[in-house]
């Protein structure tokens, strides 16, 4: 009886050790973590819409150039036009989410609102293959979508295939990811489009 | 004291050739598999899992005449585990962007079998000093043997080193190298080269 009690104190004292350690450094780090995360935010914003900010203080270009407004639950950043009197919109930027072959992907997009070009695309969140699926991070693969057309479907074909209007090349070895990318873009953009544009235009 | 330091190096070095846990012992194969198409994915995991294991081995071996027999397992896993997370947190505060390459495979450092190797075989029935010396020789063995297992399939994959190109436009990726296939290959291929030396000497 004893000895199981011994088992028991031993067994509470190593996991309260355990579980106040983490507490500790999980209190101290978390406001380092989220400005960590909001700065990448942030930071993804500025860059799809292309205005320029400077990488240790995204926060003050994000602040003057960048509007949050929703549509429904979704959160869009509109970029200002460039002076105080022309109100128009020169840049959107969603945050579109969706499976991956992994584990969710989320995303960011930059379009024109115009003719829904795309200026870019930055990764938020993916947890893919690293050296595979991972390289959906890669500009190479990203930058393929600038200027193709957020309003038609997106097509991404296998890497050497005649490639239409619209399409961008795969990842070799990661077809499975590049289909779960295809997939999100198109089906955010079948749900957004009308929305924008009504936007945009009121 | 000649004595001390010729042991403490022995200790220190056996892990790193002569009881290699990758290529001798056949340990922590699922991390060796998963991260070894990339060099500096390989370096960041071994940095980790050393860290982990010379710790964890000094505070098992530390308190190894308190922990009951019984539930040992129990108690080196919640230490093991402590300073996983840990490593998690600090890469996510401090190294965003390695946090963001290697994230998933933190969390497995905790099942990685020459952790809990290491901390039942030597940990628990040596002192803290020489528990320490042995968990930063078997970190070292298992980075070490990572970086050689990367630095075959990255250039051969990917032809990149570190990043770097380093292979030229007219190698053609040999996709198979960086799929898990072409982990076992290679790994397969050091072990068989490291084993026929090893017996020769003998």
């Amino acid at each position: 009886m004893k000895n199981k009690l011994t088992i028991l104190y031993i067994m509470v004292a190593v996991s309260t050790a355990s579980a106040l350690l983490l507490t500790a450094v999980n209190e101290l780090s978390r406001d380092v973590i989220m400005r960590n995360q909001e700065r990448k935010l942030k930071s993804a914003v500025l860059d799809v819409l292309d205005i320029s900010y400077d990488g240790k203080n995204p926060e003050s270009s994000f602040n003057t150039n960048v509007i949050i407004k929703k549509i429904g639950d979704e959160t869009i950043y509109l970029s200002k036009g460039q002076t105080v009197e022309d109100k128009s919109i020169d840049g959107i930027a969603l945050i579109l989410k969706g499976p991956g072959f992994w584990g969710p992907i989320s995303m960011i997009i930059g379009i024109n609102p115009g003719d829904f070009s795309i200026k870019g695309i930055e990764i938020l969140e993916e947890q893919e293959t690293p050296g595979l699926g991972a390289r959906i991070e890669e500009a190479e693969f990203r930058d393929q979508f600038k200027g193709k057309y957020f309003n038609k479907k997106i097509v991404i074909q296998i890497k050497g295939k005649a490639p239409g209007p619209n399409d961008v090349s795969a990842i070799t070895g990661a077809s499975l990811t590049s289909k779960s990318f295809e997939n999100i873009i198109n089906k955010a953009s079948r749900k957004l489009v009308e929305q924008i544009t009504e936007l945009t235009d009121g | 004291m000649a004595d001390q330091s010729e042991k403490g190096f022995a200790i220190l070095t056996k892990g790193i050739l002569k009881q290699n846990p990758t290529f001798k012992m056949v340990l922590g194969i699922c991390t060796t598999l998963a991260v070894t198409n990339r060099v500096n994915n390989s370096i960041a995991m071994g940095v980790g899992t050393t860290f982990v294991l010379i710790f964890s081995c000094l505070c098992i071996s530390s308190l190894r005449n308190y922990i009951p027999k019984r539930v040992r397992m129990a108690v080196h896993t919640i230490i093991i585990a402590t300073f996983v997370v840990f490593v998690d947190i600090f890469l996510k505060a401090f190294f965003p962007i390695i946090s963001k390459q290697i994230g998933p495979y933190v969390a497995l450092i905790i099942t990685n079998c020459i952790i809990m190797g290491r901390t039942e075989s030597y940990a628990s029935v040596n002192k803290p000093f020489d528990s320490m010396l042995d968990g930063l020789g078997m970190g070292l063995g298992y980075s070490l043997s990572l970086i050689a297992i990367a630095s075959i399939r990255e250039p051969l994959g990917f032809s990149t080193y570190m990043g770097f190109n380093v292979l030229g436009d007219w190698w053609t990726p040999w996709t198979l190298m960086v799929m898990p296939p072409g982990a076992f290959l290679v790994l397969g291929l050091y072990i068989w080269v490291l084993r026929s030396i090893y017996k020769e000497k003998k």
